[in-house]
């Protein structure tokens, strides 16, 4: 059943039709050409790294601005400058040419009025045309623009980028919600299922190739394994088990703390679903992944508001010694990622 | 023998994956290629019209046994070169996507690879994916499992009226790329919405 309410809103409030209604056949011409720039400037300059204003604009007949008269001009966005952290403006041009300035201050409106223009600020994207704008959905939020989430071909590369990108300072909005406390320092009451939802989710938008992500699949009679990817048209599968190390509390207030035993009990368990999952998938190469989400701190009682670095990143190194070492007996075990989420510490 | 137009297909999606992405895994290919088939009938175009069938795989992605059978070929011909988990086109195979291009017979069909192609720049790959997975067509195929032939006639329907709420929705647009991208952000939200409430069901607590 279509939800007519849902097309109509898209229809008025999604960028495509925004430049369509304004600018017509040449606007979405422009548009194309902006979204393909944005792509390959965020290949060079990480938005989350920008302070300031990017402003990029393309004229609907490839019409330079007078207001970059005297910009830095660059063949491609591969001969740009070293750019400073005032705001960017920069017009693109059919053959790849591009003008830059960090000096000049315009109105977007002004340039829209005759093209498209797209703007970052503090991680929000807008498109501009003649007086109308509308802001850009961004399915990561982890990421500071959507034009800048990375795809990877293989998981251990995807686990690797969650670990430093999305756990360590716990970017991701979804994986935000495990904690009990602003400062990072206690979960809340059985986490797990938000980060089985964010880790689900960061492989949904970032695995490519012939992959579907699946979260809690059954593999034997008992429980479902967290996650399980498989690739179609090969015969691999991935299961992937996720436990947290470290102290939630409870809805009264009570602590339950998490030591590295529970870590060794993922690993037994994922062996034993790797095991049958060979009974399941008989012609399937299967491979175990365990995810280990480490919210150990030092120093820590109930009444704790804040840590200082000592205590708060006291683990941080400290990895998890395995027995048995499945990853070392098995040839279908990867290496358990250990991903640390570091706490907010006072100095 | 597979079919001109898979073989053509093929080629073309490849070349447009490979400067996006930096190659196109064979199921990528099959996804893309399924999209424009899609456009073609939202734009209402006659299914049989597409030239190949497709077929939904239990894990709910599309798949064609002529586009397959043409991957084959073109590997034999040496015009694809694998690419880490995919392909990119060699030399020859550029020259003979730029031969075929140039033949009145396979430009229609640019029409619809381009859009399809082109929702890369709108959208990462795996959104795309995951949009597709609630389309008419394979939806039905992850809710019951296993492999069946795709664009029956229910699903003709479906997209039929698809065709008409965005054209309700949008008037009469100047590039099929602005139909193309609101269908699949309609369906990638659901999907989002679909994977929510998932997700908020747990099948057994996992301690």
């Amino acid at each position: 059943m279509i939800d007519h309410d849902k097309m109509n809103a898209l229809a008025s409030q999604f960028y495509f039709p925004l430049i369509d209604r304004q600018h017509g056949k040449l606007g979405v011409d422009a548009l194309r050409q902006i979204l393909g720039f944005i792509q390959q400037f965020y290949l060079h300059v990480a938005p989350e790294t920008r302070t300031s204003r990017i402003l990029v604009f393309k004229h609907l007949n490839d019409l330079p601005t007078n207001v970059l008269s005297g910009a830095h001009e660059a063949q491609s966005v591969h001969h740009m400058p070293a750019l400073s952290q005032e705001p960017i403006v920069m017009q693109i041009f059919e053959n790849g040419r591009m003008l830059l300035s960090q000096s000049v201050s315009v109105s977007p409106e002004g340039l829209a009025q005759d093209g498209v223009v797209y703007i970052y600020q503090n991680r929000i994207e807008t498109i501009h045309a003649k007086n109308e704008y509308t802001t850009l959905p961004n399915p990561l939020i982890g990421y500071a623009s959507m034009f800048a989430i990375p795809t990877f071909d293989d998981l251990k590369t995807a686990l690797h980028e969650y670990k430093t990108k999305q756990a360590r300072k716990c970017s991701c909005l979804i994986l935000a919600d495990v904690w009990s406390d602003d400062n990072r320092l206690l979960f809340r009451s059985a986490p797990e299922k938000i980060m089985r939802n964010s880790l689900t989710q960061f492989l949904k938008h970032t695995l490519r190739g012939n992959v579907e992500v699946r979260p809690e699949q059954i593999v034997n009679a008992t429980r479902p394994v967290d996650i399980k990817v498989t690739w179609f048209m090969t015969n691999r599968l991935a299961l992937i088990e996720i436990k947290w190390i470290g102290a939630s509390k409870g809805k009264k207030g009570k602590l339950t703390k998490r030591f590295d035993g529970r870590a060794r009990e993922g690993a037994k368990q994922l062996a034993d679903y790797l095991d049958a999952n060979v009974v399941q998938a008989p012609v399937h190469e299967s491979r175990g992944y365990l995810v280990v989400l480490d919210g150990r701190r030092g120093g820590l009682k109930t009444s704790t508001k804040q840590l200082n670095p000592a205590n708060g990143l006291k683990y941080e190194s400290k990895e998890i010694a395995y027995s048995p070492e499945f990853h070392k007996k098995r040839n279908d075990f990867e290496v358990p990622f250990r991903m640390f989420i570091e706490p907010i510490c006072t100095l | 023998m597979s079919s001109a137009f898979a073989v053509f297909d093929y080629l073309f999606i490849v070349n447009s994956l490979g400067e996006r992405l930096g190659s196109a895994a064979g199921g990528e290919v099959h996804l893309f290629a399924y999209l424009a088939c899609l456009l073609s009938l939202l734009d209402g175009q006659p299914s049989a019209e597409w030239g190949y069938a497709f077929s939904g795989l239990e894990m709910g992605s599309p798949f064609s046994a002529d586009l397959y059978e043409s991957a084959e070929e073109l590997e034999r011909l040496g015009m694809l070169r694998p690419v880490n988990a995919g392909f990119l086109l060699t030399d020859s195979g550029t020259e003979r996507l730029i031969q075929l291009e140039s033949l009145e017979f396979f430009r229609p069909r640019l029409k619809y690879l381009v859009p399809s192609c082109q929702s890369l720049l709108a959208f990462p790959v795996g959104m795309i994916r995951n949009a597709m997975s609630m389309e008419p067509g394979l939806r039905p195929v992850i809710r019951a499992g296993g492999s069946r032939p795709l664009l029956g006639e229910t699903t003709l329907e479906q997209l039929h009226e698809y065709r008409e709420a965005l054209t309700r929705a949008l008037g009469k647009t100047a590039d099929l790329l602005v139909p193309a991208t609101v269908w699949l952000k309609y369906l990638s939200d659901k999907a989002a919405q679909n994977d929510a409430a998932k997700m908020s069901l747990t099948l057994v607590p996992t301690t």
